[in-house]
């Protein structure tokens, strides 16, 4: 794609001599330098400390630094805390990921089939996306403390309403919808853009062909926004299992106990409350690690899928 | 005629539907962003009584004054410290972002040069490097730096984020060519075709990628949370998480906060709302 329109740049390359190619080269690096500076320093460089501290043994506080193989690895297998936050943050990130996808499409598809307002309920659901999550986790814990406003809207239907926050099997629940209303709006543009692509003409044969609103919605939507939809499932997934701000300021942690304490929340912890360093950082580049792959995978099938 | 008209009634039904859909949606979207603004206006007192009010029937403004003039119990500090350091920081970084990304997207979109896509696919990869594992090593590049609780470590890392290069290349890729060749002809140097141009060309895109990227920089709690730890250094997010515990017991004061930090950011979405949607529906960035 580059070199095309390169080419097209330089219509007569008779003129082109060397001397102006080494130039434009030299150009080329020159523009380049700023950037790859503060590449190398701030992203190439911890990428690359990232594989070194996960195998040493490194504490801050006693500054201890030693080489030590996989014996934090080990310890991650060990460590029940580890998994117990694993599991949860699976949890979240499904149930986040899922939610988002059912109400982002449901939204877009309606979205797509107006023209009245069409601007207005887009620009406010939109909108919660640019909030931070200090703002969001703060209104949320009002919002669902155990006198807030959603159960007071319980109570006016008579029912004595819920400990969102306290109770162990309701708290993850309860973030992941507080999330979901956070982030909804952007899948929705996303999947708005695709419907958008896809030609009027296939829904009008399918309408020929006599098939019902379901089978079009099955038969031919969603298979031609299938990267689209993919490419938000594992975006999505993979930000939502890193979620850190909801549990730190909605249940003070990761309470009651441990029922929402998740993955991030234990690196973070390990790292900056205890200062095992090494540690933490075995466990987040094997979180990292994972999930790159992951996204690697993901965008593999991507460039399948986008050629039909 | 008779299917003709049972479609009709099919179409309408299905846009009521379609219109019953949205509305209850956006209730749900507005209906706790009214709460917290009438709360906000509302005496504690009021707060606490039952009924609930949505509307506050004798409107204040004592919370608002209580959050700028009274200083945190502890620190002696006001929400204005937070809010100016957060501009601080935001503005800072975002101009550096924006110079350095667009002269690398101009490299890559308009000259040419030996390893140049080798490069730009070995750039790019650092898109799928996921945040938690980048936070120890560059916990650990600041304080070896000395960085630490000094606003340089919240300008100067996202200047290294790859979004801005990928941007801005597409941006350059679409302009014209003959507009750069009349510039070769008068004999411009390359910066001098990049910075009278190209740039000059592509301030929307600028502006764009200057929006997306302040609103990124605003927002972010977790990285100022782990390198920032006096209350004076604070930004925004996080000095609000901080007041949100001292003050905690005062609806009203919290809820207060949470409307003045959300406010810069809500008039810079509606304001430059269409770039904002142009451009995730485009790039498909701009989520969480």
């Amino acid at each position: 794609m580059t070199s095309k329109s390169v080419s097209a740049d330089r219509s007569n390359p008779s003129n082109w001599t060397l001397t102006n190619k080494r130039r434009e080269a030299i150009a080329g690096y020159l523009f380049l330098v700023p950037y790859l500076f503060f590449f190398l320093v701030f992203l190439a460089g911890p990428v690359i400390s990232a594989f070194v501290t996960a195998f040493v043994e490194w504490e801050l506080l006693r500054g201890t630094y030693r080489f030590i193989g996989l014996e934090n690895f080990q310890l991650i297998m060990e460590d029940d805390l580890f998994w117990i936050a694993l599991g949860n943050s699976l949890y979240f990130a499904t149930m986040t990921t899922v939610g988002n996808v059912i109400v982002a499409l449901c939204a877009a598809l309606a979205l797509k089939s107006i023209r009245l307002g069409h601007t207005l309920f887009r620009v406010v659901m939109y909108a919660p996306v640019v909030l931070s999550i200090s703002v969001i986790g703060i209104v949320f814990s009002r919002l669902l403390a155990p006198f807030g406003l959603l159960n007071a809207g319980l109570e006016l239907f008579g029912h004595d309403g819920f400990n969102y926050l306290a109770d162990p099997n309701l708290v993850l629940p309860s973030l992941s919808l507080t999330t979901i209303w956070w982030g909804f709006g952007f899948p929705m543009l996303i999947f708005l853009a695709a419907l958008y692509a896809v030609p009027e003409a296939l829904y009008e044969a399918a309408r020929i062909d006599g098939a019902g609103r379901w089978q079009i919605l099955w038969q031919v939507t969603l298979p031609l926004i299938r990267p689209a939809l993919l490419f938000i499932i594992v975006t999505q997934f993979i930000a939502h299992i890193q979620v850190f701000g909801q549990p730190y300021i909605m249940t003070n942690g990761g309470g009651p106990g441990y029922s929402s304490y998740t993955i991030v929340l234990h690196i973070y912890r390990n790292a900056f409350s205890y200062y095992h360093m090494g540690y933490a950082g075995a466990m987040a580049l094997s979180l990292g690690v994972v999930m790159f792959i992951f996204a690697l995978v993901q965008f593999r099938l991507l460039g399948r899928y986008t050629e039909y | 005629m008779q299917s003709d008209a049972r479609n009709i009634l099919k179409k309408r039904l299905s846009k009521f539907g379609s219109y019953a859909f949205l509305t209850i949606l956006l209730l749900i979207v507005l209906f706790p962003t009214v709460w917290i603004v009438g709360q906000s206006f509302m005496h504690e007192e009021r707060i606490l009584k039952w009924p609930i009010e949505i509307i506050p029937s004798e409107p204040t403004l004592d919370n608002y004054i209580e959050i700028f003039t009274t200083k945190l119990s502890r620190q002696e500090l006001s929400l204005f410290r937070w809010l100016f350091n957060s501009l601080y920081v935001t503005s800072f970084s975002t101009v550096g972002v924006l110079i350095v990304t667009s002269m690398a997207g101009y490299a890559f979109a308009r000259l040419r040069f030996p390893g140049k896509q080798l490069l730009f696919f070995g750039l790019g990869a650092s898109f799928l490097v996921p945040g938690v594992m980048l936070l120890i090593p560059s916990f650990m590049l600041m304080r070896a730096l000395g960085w630490i609780d000094t606003h340089h470590a919240l300008i100067w890392p996202p200047l290294a984020g790859f979004f801005g290069v990928f941007f801005m290349r597409q941006f350059f890729l679409a302009i014209p060519s003959e507009l750069a060749e009349a510039a070769v002809i008068d004999g411009a140097s390359a910066f001098g075709i990049y910075w009278r141009v190209f740039l000059p060309l592509s301030r929307p895109a600028v502006a764009t990628l200057g929006i997306f990227t302040f609103l990124f920089i605003w927002n972010d709690f977790t990285w100022p949370l782990v390198v920032l730890n006096s209350d004076e250094m604070r930004t925004l997010p996080v000095g609000l998480v901080v007041f949100y515990g001292e003050y905690w017991t005062y609806q009203g004061i919290v809820m207060a906060g949470a409307v003045v930090s959300s406010a810069p950011v809500l008039v810079v979405y509606i304001i430059f709302q269409r770039q904002i949607t142009r451009a995730v529906m485009a790039t498909g960035f701009g989520g969480r």
